[in-house]
């Protein structure tokens, strides 16, 4: 082990949100995120998959301090972010900063490009006008972004330009770590395809460490280092991206790697599978070996504000046997990877 | 003959004298029993053609085509009221944010019976006992669990998976022919758009309907269909049937399209990404319409556009289609020889 201690670095990480559930009824507790351990080393990327409502969004919330967690302990570059006060936040928060789904929602219609980009520096730095101009150029020379682009208002720009704009404000203040939450699931294939491109070169440049959210496997696979899988705000199973892909442990990564998707998948009317031996397809073991083990869920996942008992997952898990409504399962290291089943090996062998 | 046929259909908004065209002569066969999937990016056209078949187009927009027939019944230049005797009973559509296509005032028993009160059997259209019998079990085909008491729920009390499967069940509440499904899973998780696609193929199978499925995403396509339609910037581009486009596409933007998959990318650290953007209804390309953004473009492709071309089963719109290994052929070597001499080899 280094003595270097993670970029970011999270243990038993919570975050619970009281609700009102109408007059007269007590209040309910949203346990959006409920201890949720994770490290982000610098330069590397951390993708974090789930489904809706699985605490995606909430996690990044805490992890940009937009908000406060709950419990558990949250530290950026060795220092304890959950307990910062003030000045400490305002010190961090630079090394932070974040990309939004929605690049149509992210950015303020009635600014210019050039405006966008300069108030992070202006807010949280000394430079002069000229000097936070510069930068704002060389910026959005390095996103793609054409001089004359720095006039215009983001209603004049395509979806994937809209979202460099948005990586580039987010790049302004040369944070250690960007959150990507969701950045290319509203953009077209042909467009998420340069997006993700610029994501990786700016990487590559820069050495910024990502965590990167989506609900895409695909996208996942091809730019994550790590994995971690979040059911219904706890991580049910983490672990280096090929290991996960190769070999998925918990019922549930299975499940979803089993329903996304795939141009090599199997064909749902029942016939022959179609045999695409592309050229350029990947090597069979992976998503095929993904598929052959994978489970198809019955029903939706549960309500956050009802979770059920034990294993929250028991109520669509095939496996699910008695002990998994009773007893929440931890996660513990299983060949490799970190996985939350109590009958993992059993599963697995 | 088959069931469902288009030819020619164009939809256009704007201005006479500049219209802007959504849709451009686009050839749309179906046999009854088909699955056909039709594919593009966002602006492509293809919400645009359903909704013009179904009749949704309104006002400013004009629909235009040599022939659109539906059982050998021309569907253009009929009245309102003939229309809606086939619309949403022979031809029903499920449309892409469930919780926006219900009414957020009415219950799912209501919405679900009020097809059947117009379009029913006559003893559905007398007896609101039966409709309701008839809407529990549809409710029970579509697979939603606890569905008596789902009848009397709210739309804001389902979830979008749920939600979703009440709207397929309002679809085919009249036994429709035709079943067309504009992106009935981009709003829904992973998991839940499985059991949705699953449903749908059950459903058309058990009921020997027509499915048009338009989508944007390429591998559900692979999964779910038998014959695709790739659309861009309204035109057709390539159709063909489902293993074959996809191990030989013949049309540079559906081998583009599919080269900026991340699944066909594993190896390589970056994606083959498409240079520039969609052509909006504004500033479309003279010649070929993908010609700017299309690798293999010369001289002719910006000049002059392509017509849809080839057998009935397999038609591109292309100069140079390209062969089984993804090279451009008629003629396209020599022809690049000629623009480009000093990087001919």
């Amino acid at each position: 082990m280094t003595s270097v201690p993670p970029l970011l670095e999270a243990r038993a990480l919570a975050r619970h949100y009281t609700v009102s559930r109408g007059p007269f009824r007590p209040k309910g507790v949203v346990r959006a995120l409920d201890g949720v351990s994770f490290s982000v080393r610098e330069g590397e990327t951390l993708a974090i998959v789930g489904e809706s409502g699985c605490g995606k969004s909430t996690l990044a919330r805490q992890v940009t301090m937009i908000e406060r967690p709950t419990s558990g302990e949250l530290r950026l570059g060795g220092e304890d972010v959950a307990h910062a006060d003030r000045a400490a936040l305002k010190r961090l928060r630079p090394q932070v900063q974040m990309v939004f789904q929605n690049p149509y929602a992210s950015l303020n219609p009635r600014k210019q490009v050039v405006t966008l980009l300069d108030e992070p520096l202006a807010i949280n730095t000394d430079l002069s006008a000229a000097a936070r101009r510069d930068a704002a150029r060389a910026m959005m020379a390095r996103v793609g972004l054409r001089p004359e682009h720095e006039r215009r208002y983001p209603h004049m720009f395509s979806g994937g330009q809209r979202q460099r704009i948005a990586v580039a404000r987010a790049l302004m203040l040369q944070p250690r770590l960007l959150v990507a939450d969701e950045p290319v699931s509203a953009l077209d294939v042909s467009i998420q395809a340069q997006v993700l491109n610029l994501l990786m070169d700016l990487q590559q440049e820069m050495g910024i460490a990502y965590l990167f959210i989506s609900h895409n496997l695909q996208v996942v696979r091809h730019i994550a280092e790590n994995v971690a899988v979040l059911y219904l705000g706890k991580i049910v199973e983490s672990g280096p991206k090929a290991l996960l892909f190769r070999r998925p442990a918990h019922p549930y990564t299975r499940a979803l790697l089993a329903s996304t998707p795939s141009l090599r998948g199997k064909n749902r009317r029942g016939t022959a599978p179609a045999d695409s031996a592309r050229t350029s397809a990947g090597p069979e073991q992976g998503e095929n070996g993904a598929r052959r083990t994978g489970i198809v869920l019955r029903g939706e996942p549960p309500s956050p504000l009802n979770p059920p008992s034990g294993c929250t997952f028991h109520g669509r898990c095939p496996y699910a046997v008695e002990r998994c409504l009773v007893e929440a399962p931890l996660l513990e290291p299983f060949d490799g990877a970190l996985v939350a089943c109590h009958r993992v090996a059993e599963i697995n062998a | 003959m088959a069931m469902l046929e288009i030819e020619g259909l164009t939809v256009e908004f704007g201005s006479v004298a500049e219209p802007l065209v959504a849709v451009d002569n686009v050839d749309l066969t179906m046999d009854a029993g088909e699955i056909v999937g039709c594919v593009g990016e966002s602006g492509s056209g293809k919400s645009v053609t359903a909704l013009a078949l179904m009749g949704l187009v309104d006002f400013p927009g004009r629909v235009r085509a040599r022939h659109m027939s539906f059982d050998g019944r021309e569907l253009l230049g009929l009245s309102d009221a003939a229309r809606r005797a086939v619309v949403g009973k022979d031809i029903a559509m499920i449309f892409q944010d469930p919780l926006a296509s219900l009414n957020p005032c009415f219950t799912v028993a209501y919405q679900l019976t009020e097809t059947m009160r117009v379009h029913g059997t006559d003893l559905e259209r007398r007896s609101a006992r039966r409709r309701r019998d008839r809407a529990l079990e549809l409710l029970q085909q579509v697979e939603i669990p606890d569905a008596a008491a789902r009848l009397d729920a709210f739309p804001h009390q389902l979830s979008g998976g749920m939600a979703q499967r009440v709207m397929i069940a309002m679809a085919i509440a009249c036994n429709p022919r035709l079943l067309i499904a504009d992106e009935p899973t981009t709003a829904l998780d992973v998991t839940v758009q499985a059991q949705v696609l699953d449903l749908l193929i059950r459903l058309q199978q058990e009921r020997g309907m027509a499915l048009l499925l338009i989508t944007h995403d390429l591998a559900v396509v692979a999964e779910t269909v038998q014959r695709v339609i790739v659309m861009y910037a309204g035109q057709q581009v390539e159709t063909g049937p489902v293993p074959d486009i996809f191990d030989a596409p013949e049309h540079p933007y559906t081998q583009a399209l599919l080269a900026a998959l991340p699944e066909h990318n594993l190896e390589h650290s970056r994606l083959k990404a498409i240079p520039g953007i969609v052509p909006g209804l504004f500033d479309r390309p003279a010649g070929c319409l993908l010609s700017p953004r299309c690798e293999y473009a010369l001289e002719r492709c910006h000049r002059e556009q392509p017509s849809l071309e080839g057998r009935q089963a397999r038609r591109v719109r292309c100069h140079f289609p390209l062969d089984a290994s993804g090279r451009p052929t008629g003629g396209w070597v020599a022809e690049r020889r000629v623009e480009t001499p000093a990087s001919a080899v």
